[in-house]
């Protein structure tokens, strides 16, 4: 399957965060994959270009996180769950409880989970 | 001092120079503008063009930093502007404006102008226009920043709020079913038994109903509205595997 940049490929999809697509209040479970942790978390908001998460572990700025979120088949009118595969970085950070993560999404690919 | 053959004062900057192409049907338009940037030693005006096909050869031949252009020369073409960024993404767009109107002055921006003036802009303006311009930043005026900013908002709130009826037709339904389970083009011309410039058109047409710009914002779009779930899927494609002909109607 393949993965969908939104501009030029091997480019990221924005060098700095710009707030330009709508963003849809889901609230979906993820697991943020950094390389060296998986870090559970939720969404927020989403967009096509971003997505706001809440999490109890600090994900550092600038770190590449892949993700994946599944938007569920009663809701989609699918047979399958729908799962979004993500990759992107994290642009911002907020200490707090919880924790507030903004991460860019550079890649994702849709693609329909089994029943 | 020792002055180089160029003209330049030795150990002296270079002055940057803007490459502007003045693009107006009007002769004594593209004269006047000429006259007023012949003294300013940062602007050079590298061409001039009295209709859009002579501002795309233009574009082909000249590298370009900024394009001048009169709005009565867009008429009727929708796609102009993409298709000037298209053939010229370094060279950044002025549009002429004969009177302002918050449609076409939000279109103008949304398709990637930076920036709209009216054609009775004084010529100091002007100037100064193109020198922010050609240093990356938008020309905008405050009346115009309302009109984006207003714009964005009734496409955000659209997009997330519930909406009146829409109206999808069976085959518009079975592509959008199609995207958000992943598959391409070239598989959902196959699937929907057309070919894949029919699904691009019609791609292109749900994504403007719904005022989505992308698949994966249609994906976040119908899970949100939930918007396949008022379809079962057997409504959609016939016993024999065919698409339904008539239109279907939702309600948000």
């Amino acid at each position: 399957m393949k993965f969908y940049p939104s501009k030029t490929s091997g480019a990221p999809r924005s060098a700095t965060p710009v707030r330009s697509a709508v963003r849809f209040p889901l609230q979906l479970p993820v697991t943020l994959s950094t390389g060296v942790a998986e870090v559970p978390a939720t969404t927020i908001d989403v967009s096509s270009t971003g997505v706001l998460l809440e999490t109890a572990t600090p994900v550092a700025v600038g770190t590449q996180v892949r993700w994946a979120m599944h938007l569920s088949a009663e809701a989609m009118g699918a047979e399958g769950d729908i799962a979004v595969e993500c990759a992107g970085r994290v642009v911002g950070m907020r200490e707090g409880q919880p924790i507030r993560i903004a991460v860019v999404i550079d890649e994702y690919r849709i693609k329909e989970e089994a029943a | 001092m020792t002055q180089t053959a160029t003209g330049k004062a030795q150990g002296s900057e270079p002055v940057q120079e803007i490459r502007v192409i003045l693009a107006d049907s009007q002769a004594i338009y593209r004269v006047g503008m000429r006259k007023i940037f012949a003294v300013e030693d940062d602007i050079r005006v590298i061409a001039q063009a009295e209709s859009l096909q002579n501002l795309y050869t233009a574009l082909q031949r000249f590298p370009t930093d900024v394009v001048v252009l009169e709005g009565k020369l867009l008429a009727g073409t929708i796609d102009a502007i993409p298709e000037l960024v298209r053939r010229a993404p370094d060279a950044k767009l002025i549009v002429q404006v004969t009177e302002a109107d918050e449609a076409t002055t939000v279109e103008l921006y949304r398709r990637g102008v930076r920036g709209v003036v009216p054609r009775s802009i004084s010529p100091d303006l002007l100037i100064k226009c193109i020198r922010k311009i050609a240093a990356g930043e938008t020309w905008i005026d405050n009346q115009s920043v309302t009109w984006v900013i207003e714009a964005y908002r009734s496409q955000a709130q659209a997009l997330t709020s519930p909406r009146g009826q829409l109206s999808f037709s069976a085959k518009e339904l079975a592509v959008i079913s199609c995207i958000t389970r992943g598959m391409r083009n070239k598989e959902i011309a196959y699937q929907v038994g057309t070919t894949e410039q029919v699904i691009k058109n019609y791609l292109r047409k749900i994504y403007d109903k719904l005022g989505v710009s992308d698949r994966l914002e249609l994906a976040l779009y119908c899970m949100h509205h939930q918007l396949l779930k008022q379809y079962p899927q057997e409504a959609i494609y016939d016993v024999s595997g065919k698409p339904v002909a008539e239109p279907l109607s939702i309600r948000l």
